[in-house]
Formats: structure tokens, C-alpha cells, sequence
């Protein structure tokens, strides 16, 4: 009897403490899923969201057709041109995109909510550039030197809006190795030999 | 207690430091969605890539000189833009920097400024104002800024602002 009253005094406490705290713990959960997901919102839910309201075009174009079209296009291509058209069709998954003439009128909101799905989930801020009433931002999602994501937007004022999703596995260590770069940068003046004797 | 004094004044120096940062951050947020403002912002993941892609097909010092720059930061107009000069000024503390160049030429006040010089031709950040009748430019490089290289990979960045950086070129 003495070990059932020690029982009920000191342990039916601390279980109640655990109980209390495990449904505020689970409470606190609930509560953040839900304002995660009421405050962002996908690039492909963006996309989504612009086709659905007011007059826009959403495409849909999987891995296998990019690679069909490069496949066309490669016989007006040079060699440099080739390799460049090959490793981008070879490895980028989806390309997801919509173009639309009207916005509607939450899209601030909605853009403001897509930007901080970037934030949580780590993708990173690669240019942003504004001028004359028209924008271009482009976030990426990288793993190591891949880019697994990247996300384009064009807005521009009194234009069509386009918004690009491309998944992909592109590396940037074969990137590095495409003659086309070097012949660009060849062009540019900062190929070898140029840039210090410029 | 005087290891208490001694942080207190570290956390004072840190955030004075921190502070002048902040105010052309501060500046650049302010504007940056103003739509009278020009804005261009490279982000450092943007020249870690540039640096990757480049690596192979670009001459090496342009490839270190990039590796080492940490972002860019632009805005320009041409409205008002004695009035944002006047505003950047006093925003910004430009006792904190060291002045590299002035130039008053026609009107237009450009001025070079730069923090933390090194070795003669390397600061940590380099800033550009330009003031006058025609344009307002705020340029922010930030990271291992190479003085004598940086007016030669502005004549390719082909960006708007960047024009002015080729008066750092020292054999043009």
C-alpha cells in the first residue's frame, strides 16, 4: 500500500507532466505545419496558381522530350554548340513553365510565399536584376556541384510574366569542361592568354 | 569584471563594424524595389558557379579574382540623382572607408571608396558613388577585390554602373 501511495504521488505526476508536455509539443507542431503551409507556397503550386487564374499557358515538358528536341535541332548546330545542346538535354529532368498576361491580384502575396519556401528549403538566390518595370530573379537548389533546381522568373510590366521550373542533375564540373565556354569566354576577352594581355 | 569590460567592448567594436555594413545593405533594401532604381544583385552562390564553369576556359587570374569576390550590389537611377547621392553620403559613413579615387568630371562626382586595403592592390570591399545631373550609381563589391585587375573584368561584365570601374584601370 505504501508503495501504491508513493506510486500515485510522485509518479502520476510526472506522467502527467509528460503528458502535458507531449500534447504541447504536438500542439506547437500542428500549429507551425499549418502556418508553413499557409505562408509558402511551391514554384510548381506557383505555376499552377498563374494558370489557373486569368488567361496563361502552363507547360509541362518531361526529360525525354527535351532530349527528342535537342535531338532535332543538333543538325544545325556546330560541334562546340552540340556538346553544350547534349549535356543540357541529357540531364535536365522536367522543365515546368507557365506565361501569363494577367497576374492575379494576390500575386505579390503568392510571390512573397514562394520566396520563402526558397528560404526553408534552401535554395539560394543566384541574380536578381530590376530595370525599366521589369524584373528576372533566378534561384537554384544545389547539392554540391550539382544543380538539382533551378527557378526563373521574368516579370515584366505591361508584358507577359513567365515563371520556369527545370529540374535537373547538371554538374557544374562538366559544365567547366564544354568548349563552348571556353570559345565564350575566348570571345569575351577572358579566355587563356587574353584577359592579362587584354 | 574585467573580463566582462573586455567583452563589452568587443561587442561594441563587432557591432560598429557589423553597423557600416548594414547601412548600405540597409540602403540597397530601401530601394531595391523603388521603380525609379536600376537594381542588380549577384549573389555569391552566382560567382561560385561562375568560378566553376569558368575554371577550365578562363584565364587563371580572372578565375581567382572571381573565386574571391563575394557579391555584387548595384542600383542606378536617373531621376533625382544629386538627391540620392546626397542621401547615400549621409547614409552611408564614408569616414569608415579609405578613398581611393575621386573624379569630378562634367558635372558627375565618382567617387572610389574601399575598406580594408591589403598588400597595396587587394581591399576587402570596394565601393563606387556616383553623383550628379545624369545618374546615381551605388556599386558594392564585397570580398578580396584585386584594384588593378577589376577594371578589366568590368569592360566584359557588360552591366549597367560597371562602365565607371574601368577609370580603375591604371594603363587606361
Amino acid at each position: 500500500m505504501p508503495v501504491l501511495l508513493y506510486f500515485y504521488h510522485l509518479i502520476i505526476p510526472i506522467m502527467k507532466n509528460i503528458t502535458l508536455r507531449i500534447f504541447l509539443v504536438l500542439t506547437v507542431c500542428l500549429i507551425s505545419s499549418q502556418a508553413w503551409s499557409q505562408s509558402t507556397i511551391s514554384p510548381d503550386k506557383m505555376i499552377s496558381h498563374l494558370r489557373d487564374e486569368g488567361e496563361s499557358m502552363a507547360f509541362t515538358i518531361p526529360g525525354w522530350i527535351i532530349k527528342l528536341a535537342g535531338n532535332f535541332v543538333e543538325g544545325d548546330l556546330d560541334d562546340d554548340e552540340k556538346e553544350m545542346v547534349d549535356e543540357l538535354t541529357d540531364h535536365i529532368k522536367r522543365l515546368r513553365f507557365v506565361v501569363t498576361e494577367d497576374l492575379p491580384s494576390d500575386y505579390q502575396e503568392k510571390l512573397d510565399q514562394m520566396k520563402m519556401y526558397f528560404q526553408k528549403k534552401k535554395y539560394e538566390s543566384l541574380i536578381e536584376v530590376r530595370d525599366d518595370g521589369s524584373e528576372v530573379n533566378i534561384w537554384g537548389k544545389f547539392d554540391g556541384d550539382i544543380i538539382e533546381n533551378l527557378v526563373i522568373s521574368v516579370f515584366s510590366e505591361g508584358d507577359d510574366t513567365v515563371l520556369f521550373n527545370i529540374k535537373s542533375d547538371l554538374d557544374l564540373n562538366r559544365l567547366q569542361q564544354m568548349s563552348f565556354f571556353k570559345e565564350l569566354a575566348e570571345k569575351q576577352g577572358l579566355g587563356p592568354d587574353g584577359f592579362m594581355h587584354y | 569584471m574585467k573580463n566582462i569590460l573586455l567583452s563589452l567592448v568587443l561587442v561594441c567594436f563587432v557591432g560598429s563594424l557589423a553597423a557600416q555594413n548594414n547601412a548600405i545593405d540597409k540602403y540597397f533594401e530601401q530601394y531595391k524595389d523603388d521603380e525609379r532604381f536600376t537594381m542588380v544583385y549577384i549573389s555569391p552562390k552566382m560567382f561560385e558557379m561562375a568560378v566553376k564553369v569558368a575554371e577550365e576556359n578562363v584565364e587563371d587570374e580572372v578565375v581567382d579574382m572571381l573565386r574571391e569576390i563575394e557579391g555584387l550590389k548595384i542600383l542606378t537611377t536617373e531621376e533625382n540623382p544629386n538627391e540620392f547621392y546626397k542621401e547615400a553620403i549621409a547614409k552611408i559613413n564614408t569616414k569608415e572607408y579609405e578613398e581611393l579615387m575621386t573624379v569630378r568630371d562634367d558635372g558627375q562626382h565618382v567617387q572610389f571608396l574601399v575598406k580594408d586595403q591589403q598588400n597595396g592592390d587587394i581591399v576587402n570591399e570596394l565601393l563606387l558613388l556616383v553623383g550628379g545631373e545624369d545618374e546615381f550609381v551605388l556599386m558594392s563589391f564585397v570580398g578580396k577585390i584585386h584594384l588593378n585587375k577589376i577594371g578589366k573584368l568590368a569592360k566584359n561584365m557588360n552591366i549597367e554602373g560597371t562602365e565607371h570601374l574601368i577609370k580603375l584601370d591604371k594603363e587606361e
